[in-house]
């Protein structure tokens, strides 16, 4: 059992990192296009004309959209959303293990909806071929890397499971 | 009167959740749906199963969405100045200058608080980053506890307002507004803010010396290197607060301009040092800093998708309609609704953390206030308030950040007041709360100065 939560937590994390790589991506494509703009703006007195990236926007959305669900297990696995302490840490141990258990089985059932639903999503964009504005890049192919993000989603919520929120490993 | 009912209803269960402990979000996101089911019960054209097939593709539009790619972005260069030890060196250079005021550390902390807080975007980072770098100076000098805590504590308020700040983009996207003009209407209160806790400093050391002791002379050669190292900081926290300021950069290019800037800067700091684990950014703080980006822009994102399905319900619920109508029709007095709404906010935040009042009670009070205001299209002279409806949103949006983050340094929640706990273990915690007591009271009044003087926020947006 505890291989196997160690083997998911490092997925999880390679899975974030993915996601702060294609971070990094946004941040080079915009810094490109930026650069682009300002020389123009230095060019253009001379007669010339440099452009920005075109679909630098697309870029950036679907990017971030990607890197956005990738942090979410991580973020579940880490104890990383918000929730207000005041009443349960001085309740008796038994209500607070029945509301750390509500709230993780609760959560782990929203990301296996999540999971099923952006499948359909996936489905449904592919089959509608929906693409980005500029760049003409299939949408659905962004969103299929989201599908596996919440199936690990639910896999942080189960390993959380035996830890009550302040015995969490917090790294 | 049925639907107002589940939503008044929706409304009193997500609170009673949040203080079982359960997540804000999930909070939000269950009471949303769950509502919206009941609604379907009552009102059969508000049917469930078409509202269900919007989660197909909700959390991915919720995602990619360009307006919200400037959050990590601006976490991730928060996280990169602290890991490249920008926020120290900011810390140090400013100590240099102000070494020869009595509570100059106090003063250089307070002054370091706010320039981090433009980078950071982020309260509590701003509090435990400069707590990392400013307690061990403040235990060196032997300055009060007391004060020193409570410096940390309410410095790290200033993160929330100055901008670029992670919350006042997240206000605007709620209230429909310019992230740009929030920015610029930011800068003046944050800068009061800034003043007004330095005076603090000030008159408490002059009346009370004991608090902060006088400094022994600096060696030269530590002193201009301190001010050598705070050039380059002082020049990139300058691009970004600049060019935003003056309109040259829209937010997402500004954080991505942030983030390769003091990337560069951290690396080349890192490579000059001869490769010290400790100097500027290597490959395991890169590491640590997308992680734990992954972990807060998780939580934000989260956060918001739940926020939006919670709206959703209200406005099946056609509870906020409901009060905007109420709202219009009392003869209630515009500005005591408006103070009576910044208590609330005061009082929630002792409970809640700021970012989950700002989206739970916004979508609330923001159709009230427009209602009390004359409407959407009121101009300024037939106005409530004085403003037409874009001016009212950037001064009520600094009016109710600057209470949210009062609600940081009050009992008992007082998440930075917890920050600074953990860094300072052996400080009780009521000292810490009692020194922060001067820095809160001064907030109230810098609340009511603007509230007597909106053009403190709004002339920056009608000159830029």
């Amino acid at each position: 059992m505890s291989a196997l939560k160690t083997g998911f937590a490092k997925i999880i994390r390679f899975w974030a990192l993915l996601g702060g790589f294609a971070l990094m991506l946004a941040v080079l494509v915009t810094v490109i296009n930026a650069l682009g703009f300002s020389a123009n703006v230095i060019v253009r007195n001379f007669g010339f004309n440099v452009s920005g990236l075109p679909g630098y926007e697309d870029m950036v959305t679907l990017f971030v959209g990607f890197a956005a669900l990738t942090m979410m297990p991580f973020c579940q696995l880490h104890g990383g959303h918000i929730a207000v302490d005041v009443f349960i840490k001085s309740a008796p141990r038994a209500i607070q293990w029945f509301s750390h258990l509500f709230s993780t089985f609760l959560m782990a059932g929203i990301a296996l909806f999540f999971s099923y639903m952006l499948s359909q999503g996936v489905e449904e964009a592919r089959g509608d071929g929906t693409v980005t504005s500029v760049l003409g890049w299939p949408v659905w192919a962004f969103m299929l890397p989201g599908v596996f993000s919440c199936l690990l989603w639910f896999a942080a919520c189960l390993s959380n499971l035996g830890n009550l929120p302040q015995q969490a490993e917090v790294k | 009167m049925e639907r107002e009912l589940i939503g008044l209803f929706g409304l009193m269960v997500v609170f009673v959740l949040i203080m079982l402990r359960v997540p804000v979000a999930l909070a939000m996101l269950v009471t949303g749906i769950v509502g919206s089911w009941v609604i379907s019960l009552v009102s059969p054209f508000l049917k469930f199963g078409p509202y269900l097939l919007q989660f197909k593709s909700a959390l991915w539009n919720s995602v990619a969405n360009y307006d919200l790619t400037v959050i990590p972005l601006f976490i991730l260069m928060g996280l990169l100045a602290s890991e490249g030890g920008l926020s120290r060196d900011l810390f140090k250079g400013i100590s240099v200058l102000t070494r020869n005021i009595r509570g100059g550390v106090a003063m250089a902390t307070i002054g370091a608080c706010a320039g981090f807080g433009a980078v950071s975007g982020s309260s509590i980072a701003t509090a435990s980053t400069m707590s990392r770098v400013a307690l061990p100076e403040f235990k060196r000098f032997k300055y009060d506890e007391g004060l020193a805590t409570g410096v940390l504590a309410a410095g790290g308020t200033l993160g929330i307002l100055i901008p670029p700040s992670v919350a006042l983009v997240i206000y605007a996207i709620v209230v429909e507004g310019s992230i740009i003009e929030m920015f610029q209407a930011a800068i003046i209160p944050g800068v009061l803010a800034a003043l007004f806790f330095i005076a603090v400093v000030y008159f408490r050391v002059r009346k009370y010396p004991t608090l902060a002791p006088e400094l022994p002379q600096m060696d030269e050669e530590e002193r201009r290197q301190a001010l050598w190292r705070l050039i380059p900081v002082v020049s990139i926290f300058g691009v970004i607060i600049i060019g935003l300021g003056l309109g040259l950069f829209t937010p997402t290019p500004a954080a991505s301009v942030g983030v390769a800037l003091i990337l560069i800067y951290g690396i080349f700091i890192h490579v000059k040092s001869g490769r010290k684990a400790e100097i500027g950014i290597d490959r395991s703080g890169l590491k640590n800093a997308l992680l734990e980006t992954a972990k807060t822009a998780g939580m934000i994102y989260f956060i918001l998708f739940a926020a939006d399905i919670l709206k959703g319900f209200f406005a099946r619920s056609g509870l906020p309609m409901a009060l905007s109508e109420w709202a219009a029709t009392s003869s209630l007095e515009p500005y005591m609704i408006l103070i009576a709404m910044l208590v609330v906010l005061i009082i929630l935040g002792c409970f809640m953390e700021s970012l989950s009042m700002i989206l739970v009670m916004v979508p609330f009070f923001w159709p009230v206030l427009v209602e009390l205001n004359g409407g959407d299209y009121v101009t300024a002279a037939d106005a409530a308030f004085g403003m037409d409806i874009d001016e009212l949103k950037i001064w009520f949006g600094i009016l109710a950040l600057i209470v949210v983050e009062l609600g940081l340094i009050t009992p008992p929640v007082g998440i930075n007041v917890f920050v600074i706990k953990s860094f300072s273990p052996e400080t009780p915690i009521m000292k810490i709360f009692k020194g922060v007591i001067p820095f809160f009271t001064i907030e109230l009044l810098r609340v009511a100065i603007i509230l007597m003087v909106p053009a403190l926020c709004l002339i920056l947006p009608r000159l830029l």
